[in-house]
């Protein structure tokens, strides 16, 4: 991996999708993901990845970071692609499926380089917030998807430290499953360690109280509603396109 | 009357015994150094106070028993400040750090702003605010850390180890911008540490060697004790050796711990 940035990490900034409130970015998230979930044609496909471009371009952050991100996945892709060949028999599904998953990562890095966790968390609070009303615990559950999407970075970082210090031991590492089994047992071991530490950490800093503010709260501004507006468009455009 | 008070503390790790009947009063205001070698307790003691260890004590804590029911209430009057601040760091900037626990406990956008500015200002980290505490120097790390636990305005600031990574012409800077503020908020700070040195602006020094305090008492006093401290490995500061040996031959009147204060002493 040769991208200035770790996985799914946080980018300051401040351009427009950076200062997006925190509520509006999440409906966006959402909407964006269950219309790419429901693409069943190459045009909505073509609609959104010209969408998700716009989008990218709109961070400000380089496009080389989503790249070298979007490509380290590629294995997944490509075992993605063979099974879903294997179970239809069908290339052109196969591949709207494959492309699919590629811009389902590619939602998530435009949030995570441009949304820190706080703000993810306090998002999912604000975007349930009436669940709150049936004694659903919304803030509970939405550091949990915080710190889920914040993990992948942790592990990955963990992982990268412990490649390194095999090496500084003597045993290089070679892509192949020997590598890969003496690997899993500590990035495992780690992140849970990680994951008890953050929970810590959490109530020492009194997380999970009832009357939470947010201090980087922006209001809602015309473009962060044009731009949750588009993909409810789009949505409409995909169910009519590939479903009807 | 005392800010925090611990009776019959017993805590046992495995079957090691840390502390057996451990006793502490600590008075409002004061800042007190406890300083120990490795293995003596301090994290522990620490650990208990923050209620990340369950012990068999009685502590109280603003009179209050150190319990589940008062355990919030407790808390969000101390200030942690720990050995290892990225134990400790929950966000990606030093200012949604600085903003979190705030946010937490439901304080209002317009005074957390004015705080991370007041905060920031006192710590000189202003030009680190939007850096992500994880990518900073270790020092800089424990001043973010050390920010996050003034932005609560505690009335008890617990620092273990806080000064670890930080440069001694930083410490001394930050040492003294910590008793100004001791001073001036009636801060009491709890100092944990193995080095001495920075126990120079402590009104109280304890040395703690195996889960009991070995000497308890001002500074002069603690460093009369010096054959005592070096049997349990701690390091006498070099400006405390030499002015004994000033004083041995009439130069000085007291023990002097500041260096700078020392050299003006000998000029005279």
């Amino acid at each position: 991996m040769n991208s200035k940035y770790p996985f799914f990490k946080y980018i300051t900034g401040n351009s427009l999708i950076h200062l997006m409130n925190s509520k509006m970015k999440i409906i966006w998230f959402l909407v964006t993901f269950l219309a790419i979930v429901l693409i069943n044609d190459y045009l909505s496909l073509l609609l959104f990845i010209l969408f998700l471009t716009f989008i990218m371009e709109r961070t400000k952050i380089n496009f080389m970071d989503y790249l070298y991100n979007v490509l380290s996945f590629w294995v997944i892709y490509f075992i993605f692609f063979i099974i879903m060949f294997l179970i239809s028999i069908d290339v052109n599904l196969a591949i709207i499926n494959s492309v699919k998953l590629i811009l389902i990562v590619i939602l998530f890095l435009i949030l995570t380089f441009t949304t820190s966790l706080s703000e993810i968390a306090w998002g999912f609070e604000c975007a349930f917030l009436k669940l709150k009303k049936i004694n659903v615990p919304v803030s509970k559950i939405s550091l949990r998807i915080a710190m889920d999407i914040k993990f992948i970075s942790t592990i990955f970082e963990e992982a990268k430290a412990i490649r390194k210090s095999m090496a500084y031991r003597g045993i290089p590492y070679k892509n192949g499953l020997s590598s890969f089994k003496r690997m899993i047992v500590p990035v495992i071991s780690i992140s849970y360690k990680t994951s008890r530490r953050m929970v810590k950490v959490m109530k020492l800093r009194f997380y999970g109280n009832k009357k939470r503010t947010n201090y980087h709260e922006n209001k809602i501004s015309k473009f962060d509603k044009w731009l949750v507006l588009i993909p409810f468009v789009l949505l409409y455009l995909t169910i009519w396109l590939g479903w009807c | 009357m005392s800010i925090l008070k611990i009776n019959n503390l017993t805590f046992r790790y495995k079957h090691k015994f840390i502390f057996d009947n451990f006793n502490l009063e600590i008075e409002p205001g004061s800042w007190v150094t406890i300083a120990g070698p490795n293995g003596s307790g301090k994290t522990t003691l620490v650990k208990i106070l923050a209620g990340l260890e369950k012990s068999y004590a009685n502590i109280t804590i603003f009179n209050k028993p150190l319990n589940k029911k008062n355990m919030h209430e407790i808390r969000s009057n101390i200030g942690f400040v720990f050995d290892n601040p990225d134990n400790f760091f929950a966000c990606e900037t030093v200012l949604d750090e600085l903003a979190f626990s705030l946010e937490n406990l439901g304080v209002y956008p317009e005074t957390i702003k004015k705080k991370i500015k007041e905060v920031s200002s006192l710590l000189k980290i202003d030009d680190l605010l939007n850096e992500n505490p994880y990518d900073l120097s270790g020092g800089e790390k424990q001043k973010a850390a050390l920010a996050c636990a003034l932005m609560l305005e505690p009335r008890i600031l617990i620092l273990d180890e806080a000064f670890l990574m930080i440069d001694v012409n930083e410490r001394e800077v930050i040492l003294k911008t910590l008793k100004e503020y001791n001073r001036k908020k009636r801060v009491t700070i709890i100092s944990f540490t193995h080095n001495l040195d920075e126990s120079i602006y402590s009104d109280r020094l304890i040395i703690l060697n195996n889960g009991i305090i070995t000497i308890d008492g001002s500074f002069p006093e603690v460093f009369c004790e010096e054959r005592v401290m070096r049997k349990i490995g701690l390091e006498v500061p070099f400006a405390i050796e030499l002015s004994e040996k000033l004083k041995v031959y009439n130069l000085i009147d007291d023990l002097e711990l500041d260096l700078e204060r020392l050299v003006s002493l000998i000029w005279k």
